[in-house]
């Protein structure tokens, strides 16, 4: 798969794993990756929008912003010019049923467990670009309460 | 009838001009009568000695008889006094009752008598009387409320004296009778004294007449004798009517013509209910007596017959009597004539008592009628020669016959000829001394239309008062219910024959079960030594493709050998659960007892399926503890398999989403019973499809098989698994949220605690050390195939083809361990082993790894009792075969040489370091490795800092935070510790203990990293 024109918002508190899924994606052939290390920054850099992201790979676990925190304000619309239905990738090195079962009801579109493999990363990159979203209207987001 | 035929034609020689006169001449000659009585009861003979004395005794007694008739016939003032004390003494109420009568008969009475109500006598004036009875129509009388005014002793059964009367009043308390007083009036001393007066009076008159006119006395005289003699026989005759119409309650009365009037007989009055009026009532005034509606009848009927235009009257009518009651009556009257006068005689009777009866009789005639006319059964009647005499209508609807077609003839023309014998012997019985009263028969009835039907009847014999034996009979159309009886007794009979033939049914079933079982255990056989059959070449295939795969290929081959591998892991995959069904079904499944640890299964399970849920961007969570118990006692193997079948089950049927695995156990009775419960959210699975989920042979969905691939063994075998560790699977789904699998075993205790192996995933690719391996395998292609796994992971391998050439082998040379394949031509394995064990003792202690295809655990034990240290079984499971090959040769360190190891915390799992130098390159990765190593204490400082504060969830999240970048850079011993940690959910004393072994590993880490930046 091509994902040369495509550019990845990649968020985890963790430098050192920020680094790596980078590298990862460029080894993927990603067109471009911007490094967040918070939840605020992903969404400055989305407020922002220096260009056109095609896709979010965020860790679920940081704080204050959670990866959560974030699925649903992409999908309720909340930040101007993204669209609702951004392939969002979520990372996780455990899954907590209900963070899990939030996290489908608000679509995301692949889970990445940690630790983070190529050929895993791969794989979620081409199911959640590959996905056809049905998306439900942003009241139907809002209501999802997300740990 | 005969004595008022004869009254009636002394009193037509009354004239009807002198009724007045005819009226006293009949009480003075009823006076003459009694004056006659009571002078020779009196033992006044002495008047008649002379004639004159005869005369005046004659004037006399007519004189006084007035008064004394007036005693007899009326008793006026003794009725009055009766009533009075009878209402007196009633009215008076327990013990005052008794002092009333004591008063009374002290004061009042002279003559009296007091009788209970049963008719006996209680008290009397007269002695020897008490406890004699009153006749029982008297008491009968009585009771009715009616006074009974007698001249007749009832007690010496003689007529009272002249001048003596008796009434008996009823004694009525609250309306209930209570018993009877009676008094006597004696009033012979007031006739005398009247007598006496009178006597004198006439004496005087008499002497005149007689010295005047003696001629004419003797006229006067002789008259007076014949009339004497007409008149006491009139009286007498009149007297005993009298009392005869008292005795039968039967009045009789007259009517003149000129003028109508009306004279009543005392009874007449007292019928009426007008006792003791003046003798003479107007015709109106006697029909105002009667019901009003009857009034103008008998004014109208009485002056017909007076008139001649009707022969005779008669009419039944009702009055009010005394007792405040309506009385029926009946009056009959006859025309008479004397001379040209016409004069009616008539006669009035009660008879309530026979209307009662004449009613109760029409009632219960007419309810019979009812009862009969309209029962739906035939009732009939018929007498000893079973002649009908009555049948209800009924018979016409049952029998097509009217009743009176067959009224008059023999029951039996119509029963049917088989069914007559037994119905006669019956009826002959019936109300025979000894034999019921009723009998009961079935019998077939020739109906009028020529068909039969079933009749059940009924039949009672009555004796006639003429003592004829009569018969009921009630009969019924049972013809239904005798044709659903044979219909049920067939039914029965055919129930009876299926019975039978279900029976032989059963036992050819039982035969043929037997068979199916004995051929069923012989599928097992077969399928087991198949699997078996096909295991061994699967494992040369399988072998021979990951071999291929370590070589040199073009990026095509390498997707066709990986493809080729993977197709030949799932076809044994499926052989194994194919064997293991077999196993469990021919009854070999015997389940393994040792010592293991639960983290061990949880963490193999997390090992194997990881890479699976990662594929399909799964999060798989699975706990590395299962409870706070961890070393137990059981089967792992089949634990694991059971686990390993659920989670891959859900790992398979998640599209999205995660998989999850939670823990729990408890202590029951000594037993540890330990739930995982394995959650999804994946399709789920209809409510129908759960049923059969457990099935062999079935998935939920054909079409899933299709998509999913898998025989649908796994999971009745993780059941059966279950089952047999005491416990077992349970199941919720919901489709389209995901299911719920809940896996429960029952297991015990460890002996102690279980060692740990080494935590870190055995790495395939780089054996810790280089081994000397001496391998027996006679199988040519498992042989190569072993030694090429071996030779690759750096061990020096010796293989031989056979046990002979193995225990030669053994001998001679130096080796670190042995694999010795149990099924071997010339000498097998298990000889081998043996021999091996019996060598010197360097020799004899050498590890000694048992190959085999056969894994039933009774061979198993066969092994290990012959020497060998452990089984691994064929085809061989690398992994397992490298760690036990390591876990032995570690334990015999003593005389194995240790070649310096490349990671000697086992800190790093070398294949992420690898991964990431491939990405970054090696000075990326080293700057990684420097970032890595400060990120790595950061968060076991916050770790450390948020445990001394008692900050439990600050703890949890710093753990996290360590453990995805300890996992991302294949730092696994303090990945676990740290994922330990997170789970202990802020138990102190836990975390406490996984702290201090954290910073140990967080230490070790940064050596590593330091190490490789360095390198």
């Amino acid at each position: 798969m091509d994902i040369s024109h495509m550019n990845f918002i990649v968020a985890d508190d963790d430098t050192a794993l920020l680094e790596i899924v980078t590298a990862g994606l460029r080894t993927f052939g990603a067109g471009g990756a911007k490094k967040c290390a918070s939840g605020v920054a992903v969404i400055e850099a989305l407020t922002e929008r220096a260009v056109n992201y095609h896709c979010i790979i965020s860790d679920y676990s940081m704080s204050p912003v959670t990866g959560l925190d974030l699925l649903q304000g992409v999908r309720m619309g909340r930040y101007d010019g993204v669209p609702r239905e951004l392939p969002f990738i979520m990372m996780t090195v455990s899954g907590k049923e209900e963070v899990v079962r939030a996290a489908l009801a608000l679509d995301v579109s692949a889970y990445l467990m940690k630790p983070i493999h190529q050929p895993a990363l791969n794989k979620a990159i081409n199911r959640a670009t590959g996905k056809l979203l049905m998306l439900k209207d942003p009241e139907a987001y809002a209501a999802i309460k997300v740990l | 009838m005969s004595q008022i035929e004869t009254v009636g034609l002394e009193i037509r020689a009354v004239t009807a001009v002198q009724a007045k006169r005819r009226v006293r001449m009949v009480l003075l000659a009823l006076a003459g009568v009694a004056a006659a009585f009571i002078l020779t009861i009196g033992g006044g003979v002495r008047l008649f000695s002379t004639n004159i004395q005869n005369e005046i005794a004659l004037a006399a007694a007519a004189r006084n008889a007035i008064f004394v008739a007036d005693v007899l016939t009326r008793a006026d003032p003794l009725a009055a006094d009766i009533d009075a004390m009878s209402s007196e003494i009633s009215g008076a109420s327990g013990t005052e009752f008794d002092a009333r009568w004591a008063e009374l008969r002290r004061g009042v009475l002279r003559e009296f008598r007091r009788v209970d109500e049963r008719g006996v006598i209680v008290d009397s004036s007269r002695e020897g009387e008490i406890g004699a009875r009153i006749p029982e129509e008297t008491m009968l009388e009585l009771r009715t409320g009616r006074r009974v005014d007698t001249k007749v002793d009832f007690i010496r059964g003689v007529e009272l004296p002249v001048g003596m009367a008796m009434s008996y009043a009823p004694l009525l308390r609250a309306g209930e009778f209570t018993g009877v007083i009676g008094v006597w009036a004696d009033r012979t001393a007031d006739s005398r004294d009247a007598l006496q007066q009178i006597e004198n009076s006439y004496l005087a008159f008499a002497l005149v007449f007689l010295l005047f006119c003696f001629p004419t006395g003797a006229l006067l005289r002789r008259y007076l004798t014949q009339r004497f003699s007409v008149e006491n026989e009139l009286v007498m005759r009149t007297r005993e009517l009298l009392l005869g119409e008292a005795v039968a309650q039967f009045g009789h009365w007259s009517i003149s013509s000129r003028p109508v009037r009306v004279s009543l007989s005392t009874e007449a009055e007292r019928l009426v209910g007008r006792p003791h009026s003046s003798a003479n009532i107007s015709l109106d005034d006697f029909a105002v007596l009667f019901e009003p509606k009857d009034r103008s009848i008998i004014t109208a009927g009485f002056l017909d017959l007076l008139a001649g235009r009707t022969p005779s009257f008669e009419i039944e009518t009702k009055a009010v009597q005394v007792d405040g009651k309506a009385h029926d009556l009946r009056l009959v009257a006859r025309r008479r004539l004397d001379g040209t006068e016409a004069s009616l005689f008539g006669v009035v009777m009660d008879i309530t008592e026979e209307r009662d009866i004449r009613r109760t009789l029409k009632e219960g005639e007419e309810k019979f009628r009812l009862l009969t006319d309209n029962a739906s059964d035939i009732i009939s009647f018929y007498d000893q020669n079973r002649v009908l005499w009555y049948v209800s209508p009924s018979v016409t609807r049952i029998t097509g016959y009217t009743p009176d077609e067959v009224m008059g003839h023999d029951t039996f023309e119509v029963v049917h000829p088989e069914d007559k014998p037994n119905l006669m012997e019956r009826r002959g019985m019936t109300g025979q001394p000894g034999a019921p009263d009723v009998s009961t028969a079935m019998w077939r009835l020739l109906r009028k239309d020529g068909q039969y039907i079933w009749m059940e009847s009924s039949v009672s014999a009555i004796k006639t008062t003429a003592g004829e034996r009569q018969m009921i009979a009630i009969a019924r159309d049972v013809t239904e219910r005798v044709e659903r009886e044979n219909a049920l007794r067939s039914a029965q009979e055919q129930l009876q024959i299926s019975s039978e033939e279900l029976r032989v049914l059963a036992q050819e079933l039982e035969i043929q079960r037997e068979r199916a079982e004995k051929a069923n255990h012989a599928k097992s056989q077969f399928l087991a030594v198949m699997s078996h059959e096909l295991r061994t070449p699967l494992t040369g295939v399988i072998g021979m493709a990951e071999l291929l795969q370590g070589s040199q290929l073009t990026p095509e081959q390498s997707s066709q050998v990986h493809m080729l591998t993977r197709s030949a892991r799932v076809l044994l995959d499926q052989l194994n659960e194919i064997l293991d069904l077999s196993k469990i079904e021919s009854g070999n499944l015997e389940m393994e007892s040792v010592d293991f640890r639960l983290s061990d299964v949880l963490r193999e399970v997390q090992q194997l399926l990881a890479p699976v849920a990662s594929e399909k961007s799964l999060v798989l969570d699975i706990p590395s503890v299962a409870g706070p118990i961890n070393s137990v006692r059981g089967d792992p193997k089949r634990l694991r398999q059971a686990l390993l079948n659920l989670v891959g089950n859900a790992i398979k049927f998640t599209a999205d989403g995660l998989v999850a695995v939670k823990t729990s156990q408890r202590e029951i009775d000594g037993a540890i019973e330990v739930t995982m419960v394995v959650i999804d959210t994946g399709i789920g699975i209809a409510a129908d499809d759960l049923k059969k989920l457990f099935k062999p042979f079935t998935q939920a969905d054909t079409s899933i098989a299709r998509r999913f691939g898998g025989t649908g063994l796994g999971l009745t075998i993780s059941k059966r698994f279950a089952e047999a560790m005491g416990g077992t699977i349970q199941v919720e789904s919901e489709p389209g949220k995901g299911s719920t699998f809940t896996l429960t075993v029952k297991l015990t205790r460890a002996q102690g605690e279980v060692a740990a192996h080494n935590e870190t995933p055995v790495e395939l690719s780089r054996p810790s050390r280089s081994l000397r391996v001496l391998l027996a395998e006679d199988t040519d292609t498992t042989r190569y195939l072993v030694a090429a796994m071996l030779g690759r992971q750096g061990h020096q391998v010796t293989a031989v083809e056979d046990g002979a050439r193995a225990i030669d082998t053994a001998r001679v040379g130096a080796f670190d361990i042995a694999l010795i394949d149990m099924h071997m031509p010339v000498v097998d394995g298990v000889d081998a082993v043996k021999a091996i064990r019996a060598m010197p003792s360097s020799v004899a202690e050498l590890p000694i790894i048992a190959l085999t295809a056969d894994v039933i655990s009774g061979n198993m034990e066969r092994y290990l009792k012959a020497g060998a240290d452990v089984v691994v079984a064929k085809p061989v499971d690398w992994v397992r075969l490298s760690a036990e090959m390591a876990r032995l040769t570690h334990t015999h360190t003593a005389q194995a040489p240790t070649p310096p190891q490349s990671s000697p915390d086992g800190a790093f799992n070398a294949v992420m370091i690898d991964e990431i130098e491939s990405l970054l390159g090696k000075d990326g990765m080293r700057g990684l490795l420097s970032k890595f190593s400060t990120n790595i204490e950061t968060y076991r400082d916050k770790l450390l800092a948020a445990h001394a504060s008692g900050n439990a969830k600050a703890v949890a999240e710093a753990a996290h935070a360590l453990r995805g970048v300890a996992a991302q850079f294949g730092a696994d011993r303090l990945s676990v510790l740290a994922k330990r940690i997170e789970e202990s959910g802020g138990d102190s004393t836990q975390t406490q203990k996984l702290s201090a072994e954290l910073v140990d590993a967080v230490g070790a880490a940064r050596r590593e990293a330091e190490r490789r930046i360095a390198a």
